[in-house]
């Protein structure tokens, strides 16, 4: 049974209700409106965002689907990633935050969990210019500011 | 450029989103992200400051002017026992006794207080009041008795949301400060307050202790011994009926670590009638009498979780009591104990919802029980029975003698199988050693042994994590045998890596043993698509790379081999690891403890 879903710009597509229901958002509206042929719109997503949501959904459609309490406790997450879903990740920091935030929205835990570890390992250990650099922000602070949250947060660098 | 609106903002703005980064990152990193810019500092000072329970920061007047400003963002707390309260919150100034000290934390869930002495009685009720949002306090009453903190009891009653309340280690709880504090904090009327669930009195002496036996706590019934007993004098130990009192809605009780007599132990419990989950691990000295079970079970028949690990003082028979005065047992938890052959047919006779067991390191224990136990228990999630080696010939003995007691007509020819298919965790050491009777031998030598082994686990097919070691304990084979390889050597020796083509199951042979190759049945255990973990702990395993490959191909959830290495030749083992780092990075291989 075919499920179509509608992009923010008004793109459809069509894709296979086993598919569509690694989405809990998407699964809870199809079971308040029950059997019906219309699409399903999701106005916070583009198309270009939702087309690789489609991709990881498919590619995962026979994954078990996760227990709740494993994936409550974060200290049992491991960190590592399956390969496909490094080579799925490995696209351009925009499209890297958009899928993060579409999993948010559409409540697929997976994908966000592997989202969140991508930007995570991309951290990881890197000096606040670093992040800077690598992610394009502007630094805000005055030099006074930054200088003061340095030594405010003093304790915690020390390990 | 403007990145005001760019997804990397809009993620920033979302808490949960936040959260689950930090979930894998530690605090060096909160610390830096807090400088890149102002919304990385709004979305990641909360984060860093959420925990604080390292001590030595106290220390450090960096982080004691930062903590004014940022308390109200901490969530859980962990004080050292001998930190000053007196930097959370000023203690009060003269004898004005309306004057409020100001806490410098207000959103605290999580608490464990510095040491309670009556010199910071007010500051800590105070501390308390200030956090009414608490879910989990601990406390330690050390000195003068709990009867003089009223001020203290009186905040903490007054906690709506409570869920837990820690006393360890403390040396001067009174019975009746207990009951005050639970009549507020864990009532079971509809009206009431019964938001306090969980009591943790772990690592306490009670043997000569304020608290005394808890007779005037008791409820229903009151445990006593005879007057001129001696205090760990279980003999006369006896129940009397007495009035009963309001009960309480504690679901969890933890007396770890504890020194205290088994009357103790049933006065507390007849005012927890709700319990569920009971721990008694490291007892130091528990007494118990032959009827304690019987009367812990009429006081609690809700128990479902239960430690007794690292106890010496029930032996097997007693802990057989023990479990069959709870059916209803679904975790049980004893490791390094006396628990042996009674206690095992205890579980298999009468907990038929049993889930979780871990019996490591427990006494010798039958064989054939083991079998029993993996042939009926169907909620059998997590078996954990190291350093038993079960043998695996009076397991096939048993699981025959089970088919003939059904009426034998079982499609397998290995006898009744195990039905613990829901099994996700497997710890086990399985062993082959045949009696001195040789026909039995004959019956079941290792081939048949080993198709055995292979097949059962194969049923597992919701494991997760497999440990089984096995030996082939001074093997002779005395059967026809062509064929087999004179420099294989299956005890352990370190061996050449076979690089020639993958080979089938050699059905027959005696001589090959689980041993994880392709020749000893690994095809086998193509079903357990759940596989997460192999740990080849002390197993003398045969594995190549051409096994290696297809685990990596039929497992698909395969993420960690443990000990590896250990059986094969270094120039093997590199041999494995770089082609798997090239071609199968996500498994990680672990060597070390």
């Amino acid at each position: 049974m075919p499920v179509t879903l509608t992009s923010l710009d008004d793109v459809k597509f069509t894709v296979d209700k086993d598919v569509a229901e690694r989405s809990i958002l998407i699964k809870n509206m199809i079971e308040d409106v029950g059997e019906s042929d219309s699409p399903i719109p999701l106005p916070n997503v583009s198309s270009a965002v939702l087309k690789k949501v489609i991709e990881y959904c498919e590619h995962h459609r026979n994954d078990p689907v996760q227990v709740q309490d494993e994936t409550d406790d974060p200290r049992k997450r491991s960190n590592d990633i399956e390969e496909w879903d490094m080579k799925f990740m490995a696209v351009d920091q925009e499209m890297l935050f958009e899928i993060i935030l579409a999993a948010n929205y559409l409540d697929i835990k997976p994908l966000l969990d592997v989202g969140c570890k991508t930007v995570a390992n991309i951290i990881k250990g890197k000096t606040p210019e670093e992040i800077r650099k690598t992610f394009n922000i502007v630094n805000d602070f005055t030099p006074e500011e930054e200088a003061q949250i340095k030594k405010e947060n003093e304790w915690a660098e020390d390990r | 450029m403007d990145t005001t609106n760019s997804p990397l903002e809009r993620v920033l703005e979302i808490p949960e989103i936040i959260e689950r980064i930090s979930a894998y990152q530690d605090r060096r990193t909160f610390a830096s992200a807090t400088r890149v810019s102002k919304s990385w500092y709004r979305a990641y000072l909360p984060i860093l400051w959420h925990t604080i329970d390292n001590g030595k920061h106290w220390n450090d007047p960096g982080f004691l002017k930062a903590i004014v400003q940022h308390g109200d963002l901490i969530r859980v707390l962990v004080c050292a026992r001998y930190d000053e309260i007196d930097i959370l919150i000023p203690p009060p100034k003269g004898a004005d006794a309306l004057e409020q000290s100001v806490s410098l934390c207000r959103f605290l869930t999580t608490v464990v207080m510095p040491k309670t002495a009556s010199r910071n009685q007010k500051q800590q009720a105070q501390f308390i009041r200030q956090n009414p949002g608490l879910r989990d306090l601990s406390l330690t009453f050390n000195d003068q008795l709990s009867s003089t903190f009223t001020e203290l009891v009186d905040a903490i009653g007054d906690l709506k949301h409570l869920r837990r309340l820690s006393f360890d280690g403390n040396r001067s709880l009174e019975a009746t400060t207990l009951e005050t504090i639970l009549q507020r904090c864990s009532s079971v009327s509809p009206d009431g307050n019964g938001s306090l669930q969980e009591l943790s009195l772990s690592r306490t002496s009670f043997l000569r202790h304020p608290f005394g036996r808890g007779e005037d706590f008791a409820s229903g019934v009151v445990a006593t011994r005879g007057e001129d007993a001696h205090w760990t004098d279980t003999q006369n130990s006896h129940d009397t009926t007495i009035p009963t009192k309001e009960p309480f809605a504690i679901t969890t009780l933890r007396m770890d670590k504890v020194g205290c007599v088994q009357d103790l132990l049933l006065n507390l419990c007849s005012r927890f009638p709700s319990l569920s989950k009971l721990s008694l691990s490291e007892a130091d000295e528990l007494y118990y009498s032959d009827g304690f079970p019987k009367r812990l079970a009429q006081r609690c028949p809700n128990i479902k979780w239960l430690d007794v690990s690292h106890t010496e003082d029930m032996d097997d028979e007693s802990m057989a009591e023990l479990i069959s005065s709870f059916p209803g047992l679904q975790t049980f938890i004893a490791e390094e104990t006396r628990f042996g052959t009674e206690s095992l047919n205890a579980l298999v006779e009468h907990c038929r919802d049993l889930a979780v067991l871990d019996i490591t390191n427990a006494y010798e224990m039958d064989s054939a029980a083991m079998q029993r136990l993996l042939n009926s228990s169907w909620s059998l999630r997590s078996l954990n029975a190291w350093g038993v080696a079960y043998n695996v010939i009076e397991m096939m003995q048993e699981a025959h003698r089970e088919q003939k007691r059904q009426g034998g007509s079982s499609t397998l020819t290995d006898g009744q199988p195990w039905v613990c298919t829901g099994l996700e965790r497997l710890i086990l050491n399985v062993i082959y050693s045949p009696p001195d009777d040789s026909r039995v031998g004959n019956v079941y030598p290792p081939s048949r042994a080993r198709r055995f082994l292979y097949d059962q686990l194969g049923r597992l097919t919701k494991l997760r994590y497999l440990a089984l070691e096995t030996s082939l304990e001074d093997y002779e084979d005395t059967s026809d045998c062509d064929g087999y390889e004179d420099d294989e050597d299956y005890y352990g020796q370190k061996k050449e890596v076979r690089d020639h083509a993958v080979e089938d199951e050699d059905v027959d042979s005696n001589e090959v043993w689980v041993d994880y190759s392709f020749k000893s049945g690994l095809r086998r255990l193509g079903s357990l698509k759940e596989l997460q973990q192999l740990s080849l702990h002390d197993v003398s395993h045969n594995i190549t790379l051409a096994e290696i490959r297809w685990m990596a191909e039929t497992w698909p959830h395969l993420r960690k081999i443990e000990y590896l290495t250990s059986a094969i030749t270094d120039q093997d083992a590199q041999t494995i690891l770089e082609y798997a780092a090239e071609n199968y990075p996500w498994i990680q291989f672990v060597e070390d403890d």
